[in-house]
């Protein structure tokens, strides 16, 4: 009995060992089709084998994978999640630095890339007004309520109670709305002056980013913000009742893609960044996820806005890294979340 | 004379040996090691950062609060269950036994749903019934949620307690001239003060540890279970993580230690150890009103809820549109996978977890354990860890030679197996403190060795408190995604991987129709095993 036990024990030790011989081994912080698409059209280009061995759609959870994992890394590629979360990967010596030969042949934006070279951006965000539908037609438009198209018609006062925002202490979203505030109104105190207006009309801080959508679907609350590309993505599979609206002077974030410290198969690694930076797998993105691609020669699905019809905030990238424990402690003591 | 002679025993039996070692080195590989990697992954700044920050503080009075507010009102409605229950003459008797292990059932994210959807601001119960705008969101909805959650723990500690008290007690005061609430309130509380008081810290301890429900329903009332978890998700901050999850178990290990000191000495023990032949007093009129009123409602709320989870998977959209549909089961496609993996795994966890438990228990009640103290505590410790601190060490420790468990099923069976030690652990040391030490004795004195004692006495007088630890540990496994997130990978992700994924993909309908399947297949597979467990009884009789 203890021998098959023992024996047992051992040969789950050596498959384990053995599993991932040349093969890209990825982490993906994205949503299910898109990161088997992307696999699926990289093994087809090139025919080198790939699997995704963990998808969750939360790159802090994936990127603190690869950290319990350093001691013996087992992924080589950590994909989907913003440039804050691939940043805090290489500042912690978990990444390598690569700079595919694509960026220049495409002509790329070098804005997109990280300046010391450890992630390469893939793809561009921006963050969206959501509201329920029917609660907005039924309660607000008969009292002559504009529904929300700017960051400043969510203070109305027929909004009280009926918000959902989320937490900068939980989530990087809520800090690149903060930042967004800050940014467009052109100093900190204007800023927090909005937070703290804001707060009056908020039901609910979330910890997720997108945890306005089922919320605000269920009519929970009448309006929220989230991530533009993950509500059309939700809104159309799942047939919500929410209108999305990307606002004035909105935040928005660079989707990264970096590969991992001591991965078991650099070389291959690098060959799935290059592709990732291919116009198929921009396309796949865009159709799959609603991303903005970072290339200019890929078509965009009708449900997403063209590129040049965002308005985004003035930014100030070093800013917003060097003042993040500041800005979220005070957004904490205003709002006493 | 008798030390010597168990110390000669000890040396004589190779089996006993070979248990101890196999317990002692079990806690200290699986649950010591792992505990021990946590401690030391984070550096000086993590502690700084997390104890400067005031959200932290709030957290831990939040804590604290709902620990008091929802122990107290699940140990009561526990305890209300547990007589319910253990009256034969009571109507519904055995309806009421299985609603109260609905709520063991609790996949992550999905029951939620259910409670906004009856009792949230669009609630079908709150606003469709009496036109109320109010949010379940908060500390009310977190209260009722974790009472119904906790309740069953509740209930089965104490029915193991109350069902070893010979009726001949009662039926003897009864005789004496004692009224029947005198009886209640003088033979059976005392009698079963013990149990209650270990439900009310084990309670208290799954409160404190409390993962599924603060994130469901808690909205931004923040409590520290739920910190750890958000470190990770929102900022991938691992070290912080840590911190907050040893400044969870921390109070928890204070309850216990009170628990033991207090325990010493108390015990009531009743000679049998098993339920007495005699027939049960007659439940009076009153009595039986009250008892069927108080469970029906809770009932009625539990199986609301469930039916509402039900309901979300067989419609087009949940909350909004109604038109009826089959197909999010439909498209379950490869995910029902993960389905057979969670059935096997959990399964394999719970038992093996009940068993290594139960024989835990039965050294260190016998003190034949060496450092019988720190091997309790030990056992103990993972019902004070949040799930994703057991996940966390796990990644860690054996992500690597030796022990290198990366990706397989094993990782998992291991981890869901320390998670639920506890509970079945603690479940060991409560009934045999019910079984008379006077029968073990009997038996060593007729020349029975201390293993012959176990197999032949204790383990037949332990075998309901086997079956309803494995069955808690099984259904507890089968629902977990705390212990789960860091240590899945492609090849041993489990369905309520799938149903976290579904909710961040926005299909919620695919989620509760995953979430139902599993529902049904984990009740399922519980009634088959009792099935067979009652059979297995039958056939050694």
């Amino acid at each position: 009995m203890r021998k098959t036990v023992i024996t047992t024990v051992l040969a789950l030790c050596v498959m384990a060992g053995a599993f991932a011989q040349d093969k890209v081994v990825i982490y993906a912080a994205l949503d299910t089709k898109t990161a088997n698409d992307l696999v699926a059209a990289f093994k087809k280009k090139t025919g080198i084998d790939a699997e995704v061995a963990l998808q969750i759609e939360q790159a802090g959870t994936v990127s603190s994978r690869v950290k319990t994992e350093a001691a013996n890394p087992r992924a080589d590629i950590v994909i989907g999640g913003n440039s804050t979360v691939h940043g805090d990967l290489a500042a912690g010596g978990f990444t390598e630095p690569y700079l595919s030969p694509v960026v220049k042949q495409a002509g790329i934006d070098k804005k997109f890339m990280d300046e010391n070279g450890y992630w390469t951006g893939w793809y561009f965000g921006a963050l969206c007004l959501i509201y329920n539908t029917d609660r907005y037609n039924k309660e607000l438009a008969p009292k002559g309520i504009r529904p929300p198209t700017t960051w400043d018609d969510l203070l109305d006062p027929a909004y009280k109670g009926e918000v959902i925002a989320s937490n900068p202490a939980t989530t990087g979203a809520a800090y690149l709305m903060l930042a967004a505030q800050i940014f467009r109104l052109k100093s900190e105190d204007a800023g927090f002056e909005y937070i703290k207006k804001l707060n009056t009309n908020v039901a609910q801080y979330t910890a997720g980013a997108n945890g306005s959508i089922p919320l605000v679907s269920q009519g929970e609350a009448i309006a929220g913000f989230a991530w533009g590309h993950d509500t059309i993505n939700q809104k159309l599979k799942g047939n919500l009742p929410i209108t999305v609206v990307f606002p004035k002077d909105t935040g928005f974030e660079i989707g990264a893609v970096s590969i991992v410290k001591g991965a078991p198969h650099k070389a291959l690694a690098e060959k799935f960044v290059d592709f990732i930076l291919s116009p198929e797998a921009q396309r796949i993105n865009a159709e799959d996820g609603y991303r903005y691609p970072v290339r200019d020669d890929v078509a965009l699905p009708a449900a997403m806005p063209a590129f040049k019809d965002l308005s985004l905030a003035p930014w100030d990238l070093k800013m917003a890294a060097a003042k993040t424990d500041d800005w979220k402690k005070r957004w904490s003591s205003i709002t006493g979340k | 004379m008798r030390l010597a002679l168990t110390l000669r025993r000890r040396t004589i039996e190779p089996g006993l040996l070979a248990a101890i070692v196999v317990v002692w080195g079990g806690l200290a590989l699986f649950t010591i090691y792992p505990a021990l990697r946590v401690l030391f992954y984070p550096g000086a700044a993590d502690y700084r950062a997390i104890l400067s920050d005031p959200r932290y503080g709030r957290s831990l009075q939040h804590s604290l609060a709902m620990m008091g507010l929802s122990t107290a009102s699940a140990v009561l409605l526990g305890l209300l269950f547990a007589v319910a229950t253990t009256r034969a003459d009571l109507p519904l008797r055995r309806f009421f036994s299985f609603v109260s292990f609905l709520p063991l059932f609790s996949p992550p994210f999905i029951v939620a749903f259910g409670y906004i959807m009856l009792f949230g601001k669009n609630g079908l119960v709150t606003h469709g019934l009496f036109g109320l705008r109010v949010s379940i969101l908060g500390w009310r909805g977190l209260w009722l949620a974790q009472t119904l959650s906790f309740f069953p723990v509740a209930t089965v500690a104490i029915r193991n307690v109350i069902a070893t008290i010979p009726s001949s007690l009662s039926r003897a005061a009864r005789n004496l001239g004692a009224s029947r609430l005198k009886t209640f309130a003088t033979i059976t509380l005392p009698l079963a003060s013990g149990g209650i008081f270990s439900a009310a810290l084990l309670v208290a301890i799954l409160v404190l540890a409390d993962f599924g429900n603060p994130i469901l329903i808690a909205g931004d009332y923040s409590v520290l279970a739920t910190e750890a978890w958000q470190r990770v998700q929102g900022w991938a901050d691992v070290g912080g993580a840590c911190v907050l999850s040893l400044i969870v178990m921390l109070p928890s290990l204070l309850l216990f230690v009170a628990q033991r000191s207090w325990a010493k000495g108390k015990g009531f023990t009743t000679v049998g150890g098993k339920v007495s032949s005699m027939e049960s007093e007659p439940t009076s009129r009153p009595a039986k009103l009250f008892l069927v009123l108080a469970c029906s409602i809770a009932s009625l709320l539990i199986l609301m809820i469930y039916l509402a989870l039900a309901a979300g998977s067989l419609v087009e959209g949940w909350g909004f549109d109604w038109r009826p549909t089959l197909r999010w089961f439909a498209e379950l496609g490869p995910r029902w996978a993960d389905l057979g993996r969670s059935l096997c795994y959990s399964a394999a966890a719970a038992a093996g977890s009940a068993l290594f438990g139960i024989v835990a228990a039965y050294l260190v009640h016998s003190k034949r354990m060496p450092l019988s103290g720190a091997a309790d505590l030990a056992a103990m410790l993972p019902a004070a860890l949040p799930g994703i601190f057991i996940g966390i060490g796990y990644s860690i420790a054996f992500n690597r030679p030796p022990l290198d468990l990366y990706g397989t099923p094993l990782i998992v069976i291991l981890a869901l197996g320390t998670w639920n030690l506890s509970t079945s652990y603690q479940t060991g040391i409560e009934s045999l403190k019910q079984i008379a030490p006077s029968l073990g004795e009997a038996a060593t004195n007729l020349g029975a060795r201390p293993l012959l004692v176990f197999r032949q006495i204790y383990l037949p007088l332990l075998r309901g408190p086997f079956a309803s630890a494995t069955v808690v540990g099984f259904i507890r496994s089968i629902t977990t995604l705390s212990v789960i997130v860091f240590i899945s990978t492609s090849s041993n992700s489990v369905a309520t991987f799938s149903i976290m994924n579904f909710v961040n993909d926005g299909m919620y309908g695919k989620a509760s129709a995953l979430s139902v399947s599993l529902l049904v297949l984990a009740f399922a597979a519980v009634g088959l095993g009792g099935f067979a467990l009652n059979r297995g009884v039958r056939s050694t009789q």
